[in-house]
């Protein structure tokens, strides 16, 4: 188990569903792992997890919206150890609402926003450096098949398509660099997040009707995608939009995908 | 190295190139590899490189737009291993269709077609029923960036559409039986054969009459990529393991593009 090995990775919102479970996958594989969430709860329990089962990794509270607190995770991080190979864009909030865009208030937008968005916007300024300085390096952003196709979140969806344009952009800038950029857009995954959205109740519809796969993500099924674009096996891959959600959207999404 | 062990995995076009690297590397995963191709020469040369490395893997001469060819390679693949976990699609003509359109000879078009599309069609055909008695799998097609690019090749970017939507469709068809199917879409990758056809006179002349003069003095693709350099063989076979693993069990009916971040012709 050494595809990561000698890696430093840091895993924004590792305090929880699926950021834990990159954060214990990737630390399986061999990679140092920064546990960086906004709950120190969450965080000290995923860095508990994972040497329990023998790897190496600490927790940084970091809010993504708060540019010091981004700063200081990357400082922090090199002065530990010595430089940062991965990063894992995944904290993430979901209004879990399906309210039409006339009805959603104006703090909704800009809390998704500042969170999904600008959150990733700041961990990416201020990790580029060190992985230009490390003449390379890998950022996986955690965005969703939201934004790929049409559906009922709006701002969220909003949030998502442009986390996949940032990484498009970044890809290009850096390619040169060899520093590749690419996204996850999972479908439905069984995490917190989720079932909280579920539990109350506003979806339209059960968001599994549309799925090849009978079943929610789990996620280690995200984690395996992030596995494989975090590690040099993907040395070839930037840019791409990584779909892991079932074979849902299937139709929508083309339209984005076959242009 | 365990990421497949005990999966039996038909590699088509395994004689050469991308697809014996697939095979190479599913291998030492651990899969039962068949080699599936019609040069028996180059098929025992990719068996023997996998049994010196402590693989297992046979081949079976297979010409994918035969029928019976294709119905035998399943057959026989059951009776030596029991069952089948993996199809990957690595076979293909290319290099073709660099002439103007007016100018291509109805042949190659049919060529292209037997080969690239309708051979997908006839090994999907006989290994589903298989790999339902088996309790599932998973198709892996190596298609191409001429399908999702505005394509100076357009009658081989037909062909490879064709892999891409035909692939989709199966998915959708075929998740009831736990069975999946995904594409990878790779742009040039550095194989003997490519190497070959750019150093060809027609190559050159054909292809090339489509390039502006900056273009000619690299290659059109590489300026047209993010990253530094050609792709190899083994940049599409890590792809082919993530796909035809567990580890890809919530992924079905996606194409995944191992091309180096092409530019300016793909919007995904
Ligand atoms: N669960 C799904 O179905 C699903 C589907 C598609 C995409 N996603 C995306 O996956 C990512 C993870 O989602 P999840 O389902 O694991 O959610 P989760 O709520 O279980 O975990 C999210 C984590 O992010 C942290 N976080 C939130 N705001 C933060 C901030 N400002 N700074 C630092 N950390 C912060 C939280 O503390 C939490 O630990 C999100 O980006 C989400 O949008 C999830």
């Amino acid at each position: 188990m050494n595809r990561l090995q000698g890696k430093v990775s840091i895993i924004t919102g590792a305090g929880s569903g699926i950021g834990r479970g990159i954060a214990e996958k990737f630390a399986e594989e061999g990679s140092i792992v920064v546990v960086a969430d906004a709950s120190p709860a969450g965080g000290e329990e995923t860095v508990e997890l994972i040497r329990a089962a023998g790897g190496t990794a600490n927790f940084q509270q970091v809010d993504v919206t708060k540019a010091e607190d981004v700063e200081r995770l990357a400082q922090d991080t090199i002065e530990r150890y010595g430089e940062i190979s991965v990063l894992v864009n995944n904290a993430g909030i979901s209004s879990g609402d399906t309210l039409r865009i006339h009805e959603v208030t104006e703090e909704a937008w800009d809390r998704i926003m500042n969170v999904n968005l600008k959150g990733v916007f700041f961990c990416c300024k201020y990790v580029l450096p060190a992985m230009l300085e490390r003449g390379g390096g890998s950022i996986v952003n955690i965005a969703s098949a939201a934004a790929m196709g049409m559906g009922p979140r709006a701002a969220y969806a909003a949030s998502k398509g442009g986390v996949a344009s940032l990484t498009r952009s970044i890809a290009f800038q850096y390619g040169e660099y060899n520093i590749r950029a690419n996204a996850i857009c999972p479908g439905p995954v069984d995490t917190p997040m989720s079932r909280a959205a579920r539990a109350n109740g506003t979806y339209k519809q059960a968001p599994i009707v549309d799925l090849c796969v009978d079943r929610r993500g789990e996620p280690e099924d995200i984690a395996y995608a992030a596995l494989y674009l975090a590690s040099d096996e993907s040395k070839y891959v930037t840019s791409d939009m990584m779909l892991v959600d079932g074979g849902a959207m299937r139709l929508r999404a083309e339209q984005f995908r076959n242009n | 190295m365990d990421r497949l062990t005990g999966k039996t995995s038909i590699v088509t076009g395994a004689g050469e190139g991308i697809g014996r690297a697939i095979a190479r590397m599913f291998a030492h995963e651990g899969a039962q590899v068949v080699i599936a191709n019609r040069n028996e020469a180059k098929g025992k040369e990719t068996v023997e490189l996998i049994k010196d490395a402590g693989g297992q893997a046979t081949f079976i001469r297979t010409d994918v737009t035969d029928t019976e060819d294709v119905k035998r390679l399943v057959e026989e693949t059951v009776a030596i291993y029991g069952k089948l976990d993996v199809l990957c699609n690595s076979h293909g003509v290319y290099g073709l269709d660099t002439r103007e359109i007016s100018d291509l000879p109805e042949g190659d078009w049919d060529l292209m077609m037997d080969t690239n599309a309708k051979g997908v069609f006839l090994t999907t055909k006989y290994a589903v029923p298989a790999m339902r008695t088996a309790g599932g799998g998973s198709i892996v097609n190596i298609s191409s960036i001429a399908a999702l690019a505005k394509s100076a090749q357009p009658a081989y970017a037909a062909s490879k559409g064709a892999v891409n939507a035909f692939t989709k469709g199966v998915a959708t068809q075929v998740a009831e039986f736990n069975i999946r199917a995904n594409v990878i879409s790779p742009s040039t990758i550095e194989t003997d054969r490519r190497t070959e056809l750019a150093q060809s006179a027609q190559y050159k002349n054909d292809f090339l009459a489509h390039t502006s003069e900056d273009e000619a003095a690299g290659s059109v693709e590489i300026i047209n990529r993010v990253l530094p350099g050609f792709g190899e063989p083994d940049d599409i076979a890590y792809a082919a393991v993530y796909l035809a693993s567990d580890e890809s069990a919530y992924v079905t009916a996606t194409v995944l593009p191992v091309d180096g971040g092409t530019t300016r012709t793909r919007t995904d």
